[in-house]
């Protein structure tokens, strides 16, 4: 159980999430508990717990979640949201959270990193000489090392 | 029967190519024509977490790409399947959504008319090969082999993008594809959990207790092998088996084969083809026992 | 006026229909009982007595039996069971049904229609993580009232033991914006603690859990049952999210207590399910216009001479039925009566 400081409490939070796409439902949420039940992270790792994070956030806890280690710990196996008997799109709630921290200026490194990789050269694991060499050997064909228009492309959101 | 555009996604052929050379064997042995598109990009399932509207784009992009060529995608890895197919979703059934993704794609030249369809390697044996044409083309008696399925999850889910498909609180079609080439699916406790893959990123601890957790039942259960069909999944069961027991001071000693790679025993192909060499937890005692060889 | 000449069409033998039929029986007007079932009373009448030693705990099974049995002794009633509306067209000012009976088809005017055509009992296939059907021993609310109404005893499906564990989880079907019942059903609660305190009554050793969110004390008769239960039964404010097979065929489920995520066993598990808008309700709009409401159920239409009366118009108990039936026969006099 921890308190809850007045100073902490952001009331346009949970309007903020609802407004993403994957956050409307959130309101709908009554605690019963199914999500949090069934999922595969929660039982390995209990910091993880989609009930209480969406209560965090409909109690307006900006910051201790955008800042959170939490909300990147969930893996999107989707049984929540195939479960929650309200609707509520928890995953996709989930990632939508994930986007407005980053936007706040809260990513970890590696997620940072990955989305790196694909805005430079297309793909998450750009493939070298090495690679080219392996599928040469195993009878694979040829692949582009990088694909440039993704860069491109996500240049055009810019605008 | 159709030609359809080959999605390998970004993981396989870095890390996985022991799953495309099986696929593509798989394919061949049973006149499944797939055709590989060397424009296709990262699906955009890693970007999510970051943008997810970026994301939909790369999606949209791959979708656009398959549409100018005429062709279904037939994807290998799980992650591809469901990223692909929301997208796909989405842009047939909102049209905001579409106009929006062709406003930036005819940035680079490109469109699409929401008509894409996307479905995995796993689903187009079943509804278009068919399992009697893959039942007639085994040579070599599996013997009842017990396997347990990992079925994953975006195989299944968001169910609501894959209408008419596998019941994700009770998936068969696995079961019925490898009960076709004579493999003796396996119950465990814990079937439907998931690999941890997405959670690697972010907390590695994390990942590997729950890929530790699937690794026991399995090997409560008496499986031989463990079948996957996403590269995310393998990267956690089989190139993380030996941090997993180290760290847990467990031992599993599983060999993980992707589906195409038991298909493709119990269709005569040699462990070359099939990329055995390349799985992580050694397969030559498995292949040894199918084949009856003593190696 | 001649009321013995005003005929009224009862749609649904169940506890509204045959509250309807009797109440315009004794007032005199011509009241035509229409079943497609080959029985009277509806699903009410399957349920069980819970009485606990003696003890009634106001649930209204026993009230059904009354009003068939009154039915019995009622001659101005035209009774039809086994029979099917063919049709129902606008004629004049009423409504012209085509009735298939056993006697072949009869064409009748009618200057009202009452629906009381009830309701379906959630199916919880429509929720597969539930496992009904797929995992042993996990039954619905309204099986285990035929259960314990046809044999007197609660037995595990699968081998007919006793079962020592015994769970119910609320709210299935009901509180769902997700499958288009946001509603509460208000009978499930009371329902399942009221078999819940007769079990635990008969079976002293077995262990009872019930899984809720909100225990829903819906009509004034709920204080009578509650008392009885503090300390019988293990009250957890949680929904489980997991239900899958043990060993034994035990069910068992994953369900987060406090900090922890636990899996619990049980012998046997019971749904509370709720009450679903029945698809006979489908042709009945479809002839009569009849409004539907925003929870999927119908609305009367006085104007139009057409009722609705009992679960047909909502989920409600058998008291509530009862009630709301008497209600509407009074509607239905005034209109007959050309009263506003």
């Amino acid at each position: 159980m921890s308190q809850i400081n007045p100073d902490e409490v952001f009331d346009d939070f949970a309007e903020m999430v609802a407004a993403e796409p994957g956050g409307e439902g959130i309101r709908s949420c009554y605690a019963c508990g199914t999500c949090s039940a069934g999922c595969p992270v929660r039982r390995v790792n209990s910091a993880y717990n989609p009930r209480r994070i969406i209560r965090m956030i409909l109690l307006g806890l900006k910051d201790r979640v955008l800042a959170s280690d939490f909300i990147w710990l969930c893996s999107s196996c989707y049984t929540c949201q195939e479960r929650c008997p309200q609707g509520v799109r928890i995953t996709d709630l989930m990632t939508a959270v994930r986007n407005i921290a980053v936007r706040e200026g809260f990513s970890p490194s590696g997620v940072a990193m990955q989305a790196d990789l694909i805005r430079r050269h297309g793909r998450l694991y750009p493939l070298d000489d090495f690679d080219h060499k392996k599928r040469e050997k195993a009878g694979l064909p040829p692949l582009p090392s990088e694909i440039e228009e993704v860069a491109r492309l996500l240049e055009t959101r810019e605008k | 029967m159709n030609r359809y555009a080959f999605f390998l996604g970004c993981t396989i052929p870095a890390r996985s190519r022991n799953y495309e050379m099986s696929a593509r064997a798989v394919a061949k042995r049973l006149g499944l024509e797939i055709v590989d598109i060397a424009d296709f990009g990262c699906c955009g399932f890693p970007m999510k977490a970051t943008d997810q509207a970026a994301a939909g784009l790369l999606a949209a992009r791959n979708l656009a790409l398959a549409e100018a060529a005429g062709m279904d995608i037939c994807t290998l890895c799980s992650a591809c399947t469901s990223m692909l197919s929301e997208e796909a979703h989405r842009l047939a059934h909102d049209a905001g959504h579409l106009a929006e993704a062709n406003r930036h794609l005819a940035g680079i030249g490109r469109s699409c008319s929401g008509t894409a369809r996307v479905r995995h390697f796993a689903r187009v044996l079943i509804e278009d090969v068919g399992l009697d044409r893959i039942r007639e083309s085994i040579t070599v008696d599996l013997k009842g082999l017990p396997v347990a399925i990992h079925y994953g999850c975006h195989y299944l889910k968001p169910s609501e993008i894959y209408p008419g498909w596998d019941d994700p609180e009770a998936p068969k079609s696995i079961e019925r594809i490898l009960e076709a080439i004579g493999a003796r699916p396996v119950a465990y406790a814990g079937e439907k959990d998931c690999c941890g893959g997405a959670v690697l990123v972010a907390d590695e601890d994390t990942a590997l207790g729950m890929a530790k957790g699937k690794l026991d039942h399995v090997k409560a259960a008496g499986a031989k092998t463990l079948c996957v069909v996403c590269p995310f999944c393998s990267v956690m069961y089989d190139d993380n088996q030996k941090s997993i027991e180290n760290k847990f001071e467990t031992r599993y000693q599983i060999p993980v084969l992707f589906l195409p790679q038991i298909m493709g025993l119990a269709m005569g192909v040699d462990r070359k083809e099939l990329g055995l060499n390349m799985n992580v937890v050694k397969t030559k005692q498995l292949t040894g026992e199918i084949l009856g060889q003593d190696e | 006026m001649d009321r013995t000449s005003e005929d009224v069409l009862v749609i649904g033998g169940g506890i509204a229909g045959l509250t309807v039929a009797l109440g315009l029986a004794k007032e005199g007007w011509r009241p035509w009982l229409i079943e497609k079932e080959d029985r009277l009373g509806g699903h009410a009448a399957a349920y069980v007595c819970k009485a606990v030693e003696g003890e009634c705990q106001r649930c209204g099974a026993c009230l059904v039996d009354l009003a068939l049995k009154e039915h019995a002794s009622e001659a101005r009633i035209k009774t039809l069971v086994n029979a099917a509306i063919e049709r129902i067209t606008p004629s004049g000012s009423g409504h012209l049904a085509a009735l298939e009976t056993p006697d072949g088809l009869v064409e009748q005017p009618f200057r009202a229609v009452v629906l009381c055509h009830g309701f379906t009992p959630f199916d919880p296939r429509s929720r597969t993580n539930l496992g009904y059907g797929r995992v042993p021993n996990i039954m619905t609310g309204h099986e285990l009232e035929a259960m314990l109404k046809v044999t007197g005893r609660v037995l595990r499906p699968s081998d007919g033991a006793v079962p020592r564990q015994m769970a119910f989880v609320q709210c299935v079907g009901s509180r769902n914006a997700r499958l288009g019942h946001p509603y509460c059903s208000q009978v499930c609660c009371g329902y399942a603690l009221r078999m819940a305190r007769q079990i635990k009554n008969r079976l002293p050793e077995t262990d009872l859990t019930c899984f809720y969110m909100d225990i829903q004390t819906y009509g004034k008769d709920f204080p009578d049952v509650w008392p009885g239960l503090g300390g019988e039964i293990r009250f957890v404010r949680e929904i489980p999210g997991d239900y899958f097979s043990l060993e034994g065929d035990r069910v068992g489920v994953l369900v987060e207590t406090g900090d922890a995520v636990e899996e619990l066993s049980f012998d046997l598990l019971v749904l509370s399910v709720g009450m679903a808008p029945s698809p006979d309700q489908d042709r009945f709009c479809e002839w009569l216009n009849a409004p539907v409401g925003a929870e999927g159920f119908l609305r009367s239409d006085p104007d139009s001479g057409v009722f609705v009366a009992g679960s047909a118009a909502g989920p409600m108990s058998i008291v509530d039925s009862i009630a709301h039936a008497r209600a509407a026969v009074r509607d239905v006099a005034g209109f007959l009566e050309g009263r506003k």
